[in-house]
């Protein structure tokens, strides 16, 4: 479903030239989520970028539920939601008239419109907002608009960016149980997060990136190994000895 | 609905709730200019800028007349000995001054040669007159036109102001000696008057000479082209050295009489309010349309993408392109009701503030006709100063950006408008070419009638292919990755 294979990117502005992902593979299978960790700078928004076609790979290709990344950009966008950590809405709008816009945009019929910007207000328990025009939102509303916004469509891909680095503990756990009931209804979700802890919960396989290098790409019980260390710890001690090479 | 139109309704519905943004941006300035228009005109033009009894009734006093004939005695005494009397003189001039069997139309055009609408005006007002069995002359001091019209001698007295003067210029010796006479003349009067005899060639029937002669004021003497002077000078020169003869001049004033005419300092005030009307349309509305443009232009493109509310859009069907075109559609709508407010708040009160012999009385419909085609005009500029800006808008890193680069465009599409301070500029082909200044030049040429539809075909399209280019910039520029990341 969804496929990336040997990945890189180069990004060459005139005298800043660097590479911020090199040869970067990984896969998942309907249900599978996949967390990508890695410090700051590390290339994870870029790698998601490239997923959703906003960023074009400089090496390697992918391809999202049989879309070429490459060839069907347009397509491919079609299967993907994507939810950055910053929640970012039109203030002057109401929820229901953003929802409604970016709905138009791709093209779903206005009842089947209407229908699910409903089913998602109830789901999400938006109805005492989803009216007022979003400057008043809060940071727990703009995610759950963002989140309906997302997934609005029914995307079998979802990206999540740090989606819970500003959210409060109570915003982060129900976006967490909308990534768990994601999986289970087949969607595949990716995952970045500075949170080892919902990394650990929530996926089933792990991306390790530093300094756009794959350090590791596997099941997260591989990751963790055998022995007694949690996955925090792991991942503190592989970024320190990659910083020691 | 075409995403582009779903982009482009978005981003109106998203402006029409800033309501603090839309008055400043759009409402203020467009009553601001009206309001800035009005005073200029309104106080400029307190009264009708010609009155029709002025022109065709006499208004000049008992002493300025009396004044008159002393000085031309004089003046006739040193070059023209061949006058018998002053009492032939004064009897000329009770006859020409209160006994007005005849009417003398002394076009008040000190130098308005564009305001063709506002000549014709003019000349109606001698038609009517003749119409009611008067001999009309009919006298210019430009003469251009109307000798070709009237035949009659004719005398204009104008009641100066300022200081009479010529302009330095390269003329003979002789000439020189002729008009220090003429100023010595003058100095000794009590009123800055000039007379000037001028030869008429094409009036000349079977080598008879006529002359047209007359007191004119030098109210306008700063924009005299030497070259005017010069043949001023030169015919005085000729009038002088012929010594004319008594009944070559006044032969007809004699037996028929006539009338004078007396014009005050209005029209070189209405030319130059002619020029800054023209000016101020041109370079000021289209300095707003243009901000305008920037600002609608910089919140649908660099604001967005700072807010980060453009990768969500980017990341749905719709392709780039038609969200970039959508937001075109929503930059040419708000600007364009920024541009038409603003012209259409100015028409209005230009149509309240300027006396209706600079712009004649129009009717409902001709009100509406003048401003669908002032905006028609406007609308090319609307849809290339559009595109330029939000080109600007994403290819700048951040809202302030794009403000300071969006001046720099904005003065860059405004420049060719410049040559509007050029004086005689009119609608050319050439200049149609040139975007903006094709268009600053027809709406020149609206205001003073000089409009030509042959130039407004060629500014359409040259705004419109600035129009298509920057289009065409947007669509590149918004498949770029640039345009989402750039920082």
């Amino acid at each position: 479903m969804l496929d990336i294979r040997g990945v890189g990117k180069v990004f060459d502005a005139p005298g800043n030239r660097h590479c911020a992902l090199s040869d970067i593979s990984l896969s998942a299978a309907p249900g599978d989520t996949v967390g990508i960790v890695g410090p700051n700078g590390a290339g994870k928004t870029t790698l998601l970028r490239i997923i959703t076609t906003a960023l074009k790979p400089t090496s390697g290709s992918g391809s999202v539920c049989g879309f070429d990344l490459g060839t069907q950009p347009a397509m491919v966008r079609r299967q993907i939601g994507y939810i950055s950590g910053e929640f970012p809405l039109y203030n002057r709008l109401t929820g229901r008239e953003y929802l409604r816009y970016l709905g138009q945009l791709n093209r779903m019929t206005r009842k089947h419109l209407e229908d699910r910007i409903d089913e998602l207000c109830e789901r999400f328990r938006m109805g005492e907002f989803l009216e007022r025009r979003c400057a008043g939102y809060s940071s727990g509303m703009r995610q759950k608009i963002s989140i309906s916004r997302a997934i609005l469509q029914r995307p079998p891909v979802l990206l999540l960016d740090e989606a819970t680095s500003n959210l409060d503990l109570e915003a982060s756990n129900e976006l967490v149980g909308v990534v768990e009931r994601c999986s289970r209804e087949g969607i595949v979700t990716v995952y970045t997060s500075h949170r080892i802890s919902e990394i650990e919960k929530l996926c089933n396989k792990v991306l390790l990136v530093v300094r756009g290098r794959c350090l590791f790409w596997g099941n997260a019980v591989d990751f963790i190994g055998s022995g007694v260390e949690t996955m925090e710890s792991r991942y503190a001690r592989m970024i320190e000895q990659s910083h020691l090479t | 609905m075409h995403p582009s139109l779903v982009v482009a309704r978005k981003e109106l519905l998203q402006l029409s709730r800033d309501r603090i943004g839309l008055f400043a941006g759009i409402v203020l300035p467009a009553l601001l200019m009206a309001l800035l228009a009005g005073i200029v005109f309104g106080f400029a033009l307190k009264k009708p800028a010609i009155d029709a009894s002025k022109i065709v009734r006499m208004g000049a006093s008992r002493e300025d007349y009396d004044a008159y004939v002393n000085l031309a005695w004089e003046w006739f005494q040193r070059h023209s000995p061949s006058i018998s009397s002053k009492e032939d003189l004064a009897k000329l001039g009770e006859r020409l001054q209160f006994g007005p069997s005849h009417v003398d139309v002394d076009i008040p055009l000190n130098g308005l040669t564009s305001a063709q609408h506002f000549e014709k005006w003019c000349k109606a007002v001698a038609y009517s007159y003749r119409i009611n069995i008067r001999d009309v002359s009919y006298s210019n001091v430009i003469l251009r036109g109307s000798d070709k019209e009237f035949e009659d001698l004719v005398i204009v007295v104008v009641k100066g102001i300022g200081n009479v003067e010529f302009v330095s210029i390269d003329l003979p010796q002789e000439t020189l000696d002729v008009s220090r006479k003429v100023k010595g003349a003058i100095d000794s009067s009590t009123f800055d008057v000039f007379l000037e005899t001028r030869r008429i060639p094409k009036v000349q029937p079977e080598g008879m000479i006529k002359y047209q002669l007359g007191f004119r004021t030098f109210a306008d003497r700063g924009n005299t082209q030497s070259v005017n002077a010069e043949s001023q000078v030169k015919q005085l020169l000729t009038i002088c050295s012929n010594d004319v003869e008594r009944t070559r001049v006044f032969d007809t004033i004699l037996d028929d009489g006539i009338d004078v005419a007396v014009v005050g300092s209005l029209p070189a005030k209405i030319k130059v309010l002619l020029w800054f009307l023209s000016v101020y349309v041109s370079l000021v509305v289209y300095a707003l349309v243009l901000r305008s443009a920037c600002e609608f232009a910089s919140e649908f493109g660099t604001t967005e993408r700072a807010l980060k509310t453009l990768e969500p859009l980017f990341l749905t069907h719709a392709s780039r392109t038609a969200i970039a075109l959508g937001k075109y559609i929503a930059v040419c709508v708000s600007v364009a009701a920024a541009g038409f407010m603003m012209i259409g708040c100015f028409w209005v009160t230009l149509r309240f503030m300027i006396p209706y012999e600079l712009f004649p009385r129009q009717t409902l419909w001709e009100t509406i006709r003048a401003l669908v085609l002032l905006n028609l005009i406007l609308l090319p500029i609307v849809l290339s100063a559009s595109g330029v800006a939000l080109a600007v808008s994403f290819m700048s890193s951040s809202p302030k950006r794009a403000g300071a680069y969006g001046y720099v465009a904005m003065w860059a599409m405004i420049a060719p408008g410049f040559y509007l301070f050029a004086s005689g500029d009119q609608p050319s082909v050439i200049a149609s070419f040139v975007p903006m200044l094709g268009t600053s030049l027809l709406l020149k040429g609206l205001i003073q009638s000089t409009f030509e539809w042959k130039c407004f075909a060629i500014s359409m399209i040259s705004s419109l292919t600035l129009a298509g280019v920057s289009v065409a910039i947007i669509v590149v520029l918004s498949n770029r990755e640039s345009v989402l990341y750039s920082e």
